[in-house]
C-alpha cells in the first residue's frame, strides 16, 4: 500500500512539465495519505522551478528575539532532504544566528546590507518572543558599530522594510511560553508589536518543519497563503486535531484512557486535541514516525493561541483560570460556588421553617371551598360570627392608615436606614 | 384568574425538557462516567438535538414577550430598582410580606434575564464548538476555544446552582402560583374588574 502511494506520487510530479498549480500544491500539503515528507516533494518543483527561471530565491533574513531555538532545530530535522538541500535550493538565507558560518562583526553588516539592499525584497522570520519589558533590555540581539541592539529595536527597524514578515513558532506567535504568567520579561508575539502589516503566524511548540517549508514553499510560488484569523495558512491549521486523530473513533464509542499510555482516547487525561488546530495526525512528527496520541500522551495544544497559560493544567480537561491574584481550577471553582449556593439556600430553608414562613405561604396558598349555604341556626350564627371577625379587621388597618397619614413627615437617611432593618410583630404591626 | 396563558405554559415546559437535557448531557461530554458506557456520538447527537429545541423555543419565547410586550414583566429592567429595597428586606426576614411587583417579584426577573442572556451566550459559545474550523474569527473575539469550553462548562454550572433555587422558592413560596403553571389559573380574582377600567389587553 505503502510503495504504491509512493510510486504513483512520483509518476505524478514526473509527470508534471510546468509547475504544479496553486489547487495542486495544497492539496498536496494537506494530502493525508503521504508517506514522504512534504519537504522532500517539494525540492525537485522548487529546483525544477528554478531552472526554468520561473522564480527567484528569496534573501531571508531569520532573527531570534526570545527564543530557545527549537523551530530552528526543529527546521534543521527535516531529514530527507536534510536542512542543507532546503535553504541551498529554495531560500537565500542570508542571515540565521545558529547557522552563520561566521560571527561578529561581518555577520552583522551582511544582515544589515541586506536590509537596506534588499528592502521590500527579503522576508523577515522572527523565531522567539518579542521581550518588551524594560524597552527590550531583556534581550540583546547583535552589536552594531559596538553597541547593543535589542530584539524589540531590530524588529521594529526591519520589519517594515521586509516584504514578508513571518513568525515562527507559539512564541513568536503569541508570546508562548515565554509569556507564560507571570510574564516578567513582558513577552508579546510579534503580531502584538508589528500591527500594521500582516504577519504569518507559523505556530507550534516548536513548528513542524513542512509547517515552515510548506508556507516557504508558498511564498516563493504563489505569494501569500489563505490565512484564518489568527493568520495561520489554512492548509496546515485549517482542521482541529480531534477530527483527524486516529483515536477519534474510540471518542465516539466512549473508550476513554484512565491513565497516559493506555488504550482508549485520552480525552479524559487532558488531550486539548478538541481545541488545537493543527495537522500533526496525519503528517506526524520525526520524518512521519509518531505524534503524541499515537505514543499515548495527550495533546498539550502547543499550537493553540493560549498555550500555555490557557492550557495547563496539561493532564485535567479543563484548563485553570488565572487571575490576578489566584490561579483557580476550573473544577474546584465549580464546586465551590455550589456549595456557597446550597449552604444560601440551606440557611433561607432552616430561617423559612424557624419563622414559620413555608408554614403560612401553605396556609395562605390553599384555600379552603366555599361552603354550602347554612341550614339552621346555628350555621347562621357562625356565618355572622366570620362576617364581624373580618370587620373588626378591616377597622383596625383603617385606623392604623388614619395615624400613619398623621405623622407622615420627610424622613432623615439615617432614619431610613434604620426603618431597613425594623422588624414587625407577626401580625404585620410595626 | 388566567395567570400563565397556554403559549407561555407550553414554552416553559419545553424550556425545562431542553435545559435539563442540555445540563445532563454536557455534564457527561465534560467527564463521562466510563461505567455507564454511552456512546459519546450518541450522547451528543441527544445534547444537538435538545440544543435545537432550545434555540427555537428561547427565540419563540422572545418573539412572544415582544410581541404581546410583557417582556417587562419577565425581565429586569431599571425600574425594577427601586423595588429592591422592599424585595430584600422580605428575603432577609424582616417583613413578612411583599408589596405586589405583578407577574414576578425582582429576583425572579434577575434570574430569568441571567438566564436569558446564559442560553444566547451558550448558543453562540456552542455554534463555535460545533464548528470549529468554520469560525475562527469568532474564537479569536471569545480568546479561544478552551475559553469557550470554560465559558459553557460555567453556564451548565449556573443552570446546576440556579434551577434548585428556582425549585426551591417555587416550592415554599407559593403554591397557588405553582398549580398556575399547570393549569393556567389561578384562584383570586382582580381587585378591579378590567373591564370597568378601560383595560381592554385581552389576553393571549
Amino acid at each position: 500500500m505503502t510503495r504504491r502511494n509512493t510510486v504513483t506520487h512520483k509518476k505524478k510530479f514526473e509527470g508534471v512539465k510546468l509547475m504544479l498549480t496553486r489547487r495542486e500544491f495544497i492539496e498536496l500539503c494537506m494530502s493525508s495519505t503521504i508517506t514522504l515528507s512534504l519537504s522532500h516533494m517539494l525540492i525537485p518543483i522548487m529546483q525544477e522551478a528554478h531552472a526554468q527561471m520561473k522564480i527567484t530565491k528569496p534573501p531571508v533574513v531569520w532573527i531570534q528575539l526570545g527564543t530557545c531555538v527549537g523551530d530552528s532545530i526543529s527546521w534543521d530535522n527535516g531529514v530527507s532532504p536534510d536542512f542543507y538541500q532546503l535553504i541551498n535550493d529554495m531560500l537565500d538565507l542570508r542571515y540565521h544566528w545558529s547557522y552563520n558560518s561566521v560571527d561578529g562583526d561581518q555577520m552583522v553588516k551582511g544582515m544589515l546590507d541586506t536590509v537596506e539592499k534588499e528592502a521590500g525584497n527579503f522576508w523577515l522570520v522572527v523565531e522567539g518572543s518579542v521581550i518588551t519589558a524594560d524597552e527590550g533590555r531583556y534581550n540583546y540581539v547583535f552589536l552594531r558599530d559596538g553597541e547593543m541592539v535589542t530584539g524589540l529595536a531590530a524588529l521594529k527597524e526591519f520589519a517594515p522594510k521586509a516584504k514578508h514578515v513571518i513568525a515562527v513558532g507559539a512564541c513568536a506567535c503569541w508570546g508562548g511560553p515565554a509569556a507564560a504568567h507571570p510574564n516578567l520579561s513582558g513577552s508579546k508575539g510579534v503580531w502584538d508589536v508589528i500591527t500594521d502589516r500582516t504577519v504569518i503566524n507559523i505556530p507550534g511548540c516548536p513548528a513542524h518543519p513542512d509547517w515552515m517549508t510548506g508556507t516557504f514553499s508558498h511564498l516563493v510560488l504563489y505569494g501569500m497563503p489563505d490565512l484564518d484569523s489568527y493568520n495561520r495558512p489554512k492548509m496546515f491549521y485549517g482542521k482541529t486535531i480531534h477530527e483527524l486523530c486516529h483515536r477519534r473513533q474510540q471518542f465516539e464509542d466512549g473508550i476513554f484512557a484512565a491513565f497516559p499510555g493506555e488504550e482508549g482516547c485520552l480525552f479524559q487525561v487532558g488531550c486539548k486535541g478538541p481545541v488545537t488546530h493543527a495537522d500533526c495526525p496525519v503528517r506526524q512528527w520525526n520524518e512521519y514516525t509518531n505524534w503524541p496520541v499515537k505514543a499515548g500522551a495527550p495533546c498539550i495544544g502547543c499550537a493553540s493561541p493560549n498555550f500555555p497559560d490557557g492550557m495547563m493544567p496539561f493532564y485535567n480537561h479543563l484548563p485553570d483560570v488565572q487571575t490576578p491574584a489566584v490561579k483557580m481550577n476550573v473544577t474546584k471553582t465549580g464546586a465551590t460556588l455550589g456549595a456557597l449556593a446550597v449552604g444560601a439556600v440551606g440557611t433561607h430553608l432552616a430561617a423559612s421553617v424557624f419563622g414559620r414562613r413555608i408554614h403560612k405561604h401553605y396556609v395562605d396558598g390553599t384555600k379552603p371551598r366555599e361552603s354550602a349555604p347554612p341550614e339552621n341556626l346555628e350555621q347562621v350564627k357562625q356565618e355572622l360570627d366570620d362576617l364581624i371577625t373580618q370587620q373588626k379587621a378591616l377597622l383596625s388597618e383603617t385606623e392604623k392608615l388614619e395615624k400613619a397619614n398623621g405623622r407622615r413627615r420627610k424622613k432623615s437617611f439615617a432614619r431610613k436606614v434604620g426603618d431597613f432593618f425594623k422588624t414587625e410583630d407577626r401580625d404585620g404591626m410595626k | 384568574m388566567l395567570l400563565q396563558p397556554l403559549p407561555i405554559r407550553i414554552f416553559h415546559w419545553t424550556l425545562v425538557a431542553a435545559v435539563s437535557t442540555l445540563v445532563l448531557t454536557g455534564l457527561y461530554l465534560d467527564n463521562p462516567v466510563t461505567v455507564l458506557h454511552f456512546r459519546m456520538g450518541t450522547v451528543r447527537y441527544v445534547h444537538l438535538l435538545a440544543a435545537m429545541v432550545l434555540i427555537v423555543n428561547v427565540f419563540g419565547q422572545m418573539y412572544y414577550y415582544i410581541y404581546t410586550r410583557k417582556f417587562t414583566e419577565v425581565i429586569f429592567l431599571p425600574r425594577d430598582l427601586q423595588n429592591l429595597r422592599s424585595f430584600s428586606r422580605y428575603y432577609m426576614f424582616i417583613t413578612n410580606e411583599t408589596p405586589n411587583y405583578g407577574r414576578y417579584n425582582p429576583g425572579q426577573k434577575a434570574l430569568y434575564t441571567v438566564w436569558l442572556a446564559a442560553i444566547l451566550l451558550s448558543i453562540v459559545c456552542g455554534i463555535a464548538l460545533l464548528f470549529p474550523d468554520d469560525t475562527v474569527w469568532l474564537q479569536k473575539t471569545m480568546h479561544g476555544l478552551n475559553t469557550i469550553r470554560i465559558i459553557k462548562y460555567f453556564i451548565g454550572m449556573l443552570f446546576v446552582g440556579t434551577i434548585p433555587l428556582h425549585l426551591y422558592l417555587v416550592f415554599t413560596e407559593d403554591p397557588a402560583k405553582l398549580q398556575a403553571m399547570f393549569t393556567g389559573y389561578i384562584k383570586k380574582e382582580p381587585k378591579c374588574d378590567p373591564a370597568q377600567h378601560g383595560d381592554t389587553q385581552k389576553e393571549i
